[in-house]
């Protein structure tokens, strides 16, 4: 059989070094059902057997209010892993022992692998982990996840584990008022041995007694914490001293699950009361929740001072304080962020970037002249030639021009993430935030997005929180594109060729408004705030290596290269089909006498009000949809203008400067190109939400332009 | 008298005495460890003064000032 081993730890406790180190390539990496919190597997050999090991998302502790949180504890209390491998970091040792803790008192086996341990003994502190294991009642092994060093005990450790299981009654250790209390509602619950008062599942209770009887009793809570469950769910009872530590902390969601009569309530309310009225006594005020993780603490603190760990109340000056006086100085920080993000867009979307593209657009043509030439050769019918050419090619091409500088952008950000920056950043701009209710995580895609949508989307996984990380997916496309920007200059030089820079700020500037506005409602309403709350590390610098650097981009590009040739192939050929048949199923040539044509025709006159009812202009909006570069090139089809001049004088004849600033700022404002929307829908987890950003913005779009128009009218008499 | 941690000047030393949060905020905080008694440092504020940060059981934790507010703590000599 094989073994399951769940991996967790904290947040920058070396926990995804540690997984890649010890699983090498052979990862699968998904979602965890139904949320697009990442999900990464591996297998691997533990002395010669079988391993699954599992990648948990980093927590700091098992509380039920974050998704990351859930699903920890779900798949911890649920899917009950053989093994639980706690990644602990030395040298932030006593707040990481908070979560170790918590995964014991799930009763599943534990061994805690202590990284950085070489790190903690530079600063000449000997630790002495066989003490430290005594303490705990679980292994603790020294590891070093960089360096790739202990593994040999942390695997025999694992095994032991897997084999003969050795679990921990963390609880033992509490103080005493606290253990009188777990004792006292353990005993209201009717022992340790009973199961039975959390049958309480309805679905469940209805089986038939035979089944209940078994050891497995089926428990309900889990079902409900959070709203989180899966397949594949282990029937299990959770630990009766755990239940009883959760209805000690006053967790509602368990005390409810557990059906208690009013004798066994009543009983557990006094043992409450009397450990609140104790622990007032101390510190006035105090609650029962609050008495509970000092209690974990205080056993924290004294099993550290009895294996001989000294505590630390400051820090000596380090390497990282220093070089954050300059990053996160009062003056200098805003200016080396923007030179640092300036930098960023120069390279992606300005020189570097651009040559790689064209050289990706190079070849691609060159490569859809050849199939094109290879088709005519062996005499294919000219709808296949088409829809290989101008459909597949021409569309997976043109998304796939995007590669470069999405790899070049992912570079910076695996640098700025690996290195400690990104953490600053989000210090320094949170404040900025603040008011939509994100925070300092979101600036930088949002930034992005004034490069390129789509890949600001993706650079969104940046955002740990998962509704922090949708709402900037959802704002983001706000931010206009660099893809816009011919549009812009071919629209502001032809109508407003004094002001054309006052004229592509406003637009900048009104897409940005729009966010915030957009925000604002959001937070109202369907992403109010109040489920995590927000804390952050502002981890040691480090200077990031090559080889996480490049697995990042590698990744990346794997992912894009996968969407490109699925859902994007996808969306190529049904719009290849609109723009080249008719509706009567005929090839045309002309674009308008397509369904897409049709389409626009009949969609024209919605943009009446807007001050631009005509067919061309519908045609060229829906085009746009590809790409927003298409809205000028279709333009160009339509009013048969060869050079961008002469479409600038032919549209001087067919917008009013009103109408085409109107237009400017539909085209501002609506639907994201197919690539950007391909994004979001990979990125959001949801086609509800990827059709709520598409009304959005495209409501968004016409509710401004319509204002734009009519009160321009007004003026204009 | 108490202070909140946001009145701590960079530098300042002082215990927790007690946390005037409510729900999540309240959990989130009390279980990256600041408890009642536990000694906290503040180290450095951002640019724009908010969000701080503050070194409490041998690491670093930035929280925003308004939590920061409703976090009493006795000054170390005060």
């Amino acid at each position: 059989m094989s073994i399951t081993i769940a991996l967790a730890g904290n947040p920058n406790s070396g926990k995804t070094t540690l997984f890649n180190a010890l699983t090498g390539s052979n990862q699968y990496v998904g979602n965890w059902p139904g949320v697009t919190v990442e999900r990464k597997e591996a297998r691997f050999q533990i002395e010669g057997e079988e391993a699954t090991l599992v990648d948990l998302p980093g927590v700091y502790s098992l509380s039920p209010y974050s998704l990351e949180e859930n699903i920890t504890r779900h798949f911890i209390a649920q899917h009950a892993p053989d093994v639980v491998i706690n990644i602990v970091d030395a040298t932030n040792i006593e707040r990481n022992l908070y979560l170790t803790l918590q995964l014991m008192e799930l009763e599943r086996p534990v061994v805690v692998a202590l990284n950085l341990i070489d790190e903690l003994e530079r600063q000449g502190v000997k630790v002495d982990c066989r003490r430290l294991s005594a303490l705990l009642g679980v292994p603790v092994v020294p590891i070093s996840a960089k360096k790739k060093q202990g593994f040999d005990g942390l695997f025999a450790a694992v095994y032991q584990q897997a084999h003969s299981p050795v679990v921990s009654y963390p609880a033992r250790r509490y103080d005493e008022a606290t253990r009188a209390a777990i004792n006292e509602i353990v005993a209201a619950l009717g022992g340790l041995s009973s199961h039975s008062a959390f049958d309480l599942d309805e679905h469940r209770a209805h089986r038939d007694e035979e089944e209940r009887d078994d050891d497995h009793t089926p428990f309900a809570e889990h079902r409900h914490i959070g709203g989180y469950h899966d397949e594949g769910d282990r029937d299990f009872a959770p630990p009766t001293t755990w239940v009883a530590l959760k209805i000690l902390e006053g967790d509602e969601e368990i005390a409810g699950a557990a059906q208690l009569s009013p004798a066994q309530k009543r009983r557990i309310r006094k043992a409450i009361d009397a450990y609140v009225a104790h622990g007032r006594t101390i510190h006035p005020g105090i609650d029962q929740l609050t008495l509970v993780v000092d209690a974990r603490y205080e056993a924290i603190e004294r099993t550290l001072r009895e294996a001989g760990f000294p505590r630390r109340e400051e820090r000596e000056v380090s390497l990282s304080d220093r070089i954050d006086r300059v990053l996160t100085h009062k003056v200098l920080a805003f200016p080396i962020f923007l030179l640092l993000m300036a930098l960023m867009f120069f390279l992606t979307f300005g020189s570097v970037g651009s040559t790689l593209s064209g050289l990706t657009e190079e070849m691609m043509a060159l490569l859809s002249d050849g199939a094109g030439a290879a088709l005519r050769a062996v005499g294919s019918p000219a709808w296949i030639r088409s829809l290989i050419v101008d459909g597949v090619m021409a569309g997976v091409g043109g998304v796939l021009v995007f590669l470069p500088q999405i790899l070049i952008i992912f570079l910076f950000m695996s640098v700025l993430e690996d290195s400690g920056y990104m953490s600053r950043a989000a210090f320094i701009t949170d404040r900025l935030l603040r008011k939509l209710g994100l925070s300092g995580r979101s600036f930088i895609p949002m930034l992005m997005g004034f490069g390129c949508t789509t890949t600001a989307v993706i650079a969104a996984r940046g955002v740990e929180n998962e509704r922090d990380r949708k709402m900037t997916i959802l704002l983001t496309p706000f931010m206009s594109c660099g893809a816009k920007l011919p549009v812009y200059a071919l629209f502001t030089a032809a109508f407003f060729p004094g002001n054309r820079g006052l004229c592509v700020l406003s637009l900048y500037v009104l897409g940005m408004m729009m966010m915030i506005a957009v925000g604002l409602l959001l937070r109202k309403t369907a992403f109010r705030r109040g489920d995590t709350p927000f804390v952050m590390e502002l981890p040691n610098y480090r200077m990031p290596t090559v080889k996480n650097v490049s697995r990042r981009l590698w990744d990346r590009a794997k992912d894009f290269l996968t969407r490109a040739g699925t859902i994007i192939f996808a969306m190529s050929v049904v719009v290849w089909f609109l723009q080249s048949f008719s509706p009567d199923f005929k090839m045309v040539a002309d674009s308008a006498q397509s369904i897409f044509g049709r389409i626009g025709a009949a969609i024209a006159p919605i943009f009446r009000p807007l001050g631009f009812g005509e067919w061309e202009k519908s045609v060229a909006l829906l085009s746009g949809t590809i790409a927003k570069e298409a809205v000028v090139s279709t333009m160009q089809v339509l009013y048969s203008a060869e050079t961008t001049q002469r479409l600038g004088a032919v549209l001087a004849t067919k917008f009013t400067p009103l109408s085409a600033y109107a237009f400017l700022v539909f085209t501002l404002l609506y639907v994201p190109c197919v690539s950007a929307i391909a994004a979001i829908r990979r990125e959001i987890g949801s086609w509800r939400l990827t059709l709520l950003s598409i009304g959005l913005q495209t409501g968004t779009a016409y509710i401004v332009a319509l204002i734009v128009y009519q009160v321009g009218r007004l003026f204009a008499g | 008298m108490d202070v909140t941690l946001s009145e701590f000047k960079d530098g300042q030393r002082g215990a927790v005495t007690r946390i005037e949060l409510e729900g999540p905020t309240k959990r989130r905080l009390i279980e990256m460890g600041i408890t009642p008694g536990t000694r906290v440092q503040a180290l450095k504020r951002a640019p724009l003064g908010d969000p701080i940060e503050i070194m409490l059981r041998g690491y670093t934790l930035t929280l925003r000032a308004e939590d920061a507010r409703r976090i009493f703590v006795r000054r170390d000599g005060a």
